[in-house]
């Protein structure tokens, strides 16, 4: 990289007198030793319609985020975020699992984002996770959710406020 | 008492925890047809069947709605 002695008071001028590429150490992008991840897209979808069930086995709430990655060695960072779930007094808890459908397929089972347990009759929190789905197709992620530990009743994903919305977020994470 | 729970409760005394799914408020016959009723389970153990038709033969939307209108 080519250097310029300057004067007191000269400065760069950045357009014109700077060749090459920064090394990583002043804030360039010169490595060859690591490839730094990036986000390539985000979408997100906001849902505050009541979802509710009764039952003992996993249902879909409807509340879908799709994304197409860019790359097969691409991750999605699924996250959630839970405005107002609610798990009524004859119940034990609420199980709420993430799902994948790839090109259209589909949905299968990827994990279980979390429970709302017993004693909670209302309550917001969330979870994420970091799925490797290794395609280039589209990628929906859905929740799904239902009762479980033998409750009775009805649970609510989202149990509908006013100005309250459960988020579900997809980030693009380029290897 | 909510329309949501109008709904349940009259459901529930139809038939005693039947196991469905859906979203918003049922008000209509519209509404009761875009309910899911779970009739099994997958072979994942997980994940339920589900269908929009109502395979319990003591409920139907005229039932249902004269269950909720008396709450």
């Amino acid at each position: 990289m080519a250097l310029t002695r300057l004067g007191p008071n000269q400065s760069i001028n950045l357009a014109s007198n700077v060749t090459g590429t920064l090394p990583v150490a002043n804030g360039g992008t010169g490595s060859t030793t690591f490839s730094p991840g990036k986000i390539g897209q985000v979408v997100s979808t906001a849902r505050s319609t009541d979802t509710f069930t009764s039952s003992d086995s996993l249902t879909a709430t409807g509340h879908i985020a799709t994304l197409t990655p860019s790359a097969t060695s691409s991750k999605i960072l699924i996250i959630l975020g839970i405005a107002n779930a609610y798990v009524n007094s004859t119940n034990k808890d609420m199980v709420i699992n993430f799902y994948s459908s790839i090109g259209g397929g589909s949905y299968s089972n990827i994990i279980s984002a979390g429970q709302v347990r017993n004693d909670v009759r209302t309550g917001f929190g969330g979870n994420h996770y970091l799925y490797s789905p290794n395609t280039t197709s589209s990628v929906a992620i859905q929740t799904y959710f239902s009762r479980i530990h033998s409750g009775t009743g009805s649970v609510y994903y989202i149990n509908a406020a006013t100005d309250t919305y459960t988020n579900l977020t997809l980030m693009e994470i380029l290897a | 008492m909510t329309n949501t729970e109008k709904f349940w409760t009259a459901l529930f005394t139809l038939k005693a925890d039947v196991q469905v799914s859906g979203s918003g408020e049922i008000l209509t016959e519209e509404d009761f047809n875009n309910l899911n009723w779970v009739t099994g389970v997958a072979e994942d153990g997980k994940t339920a069947i589900t269908t929009n038709t109502c395979p319990h033969s003591e409920i139907t939307w005229t039932l249902l709605k004269a269950e909720m209108d008396k709450l």
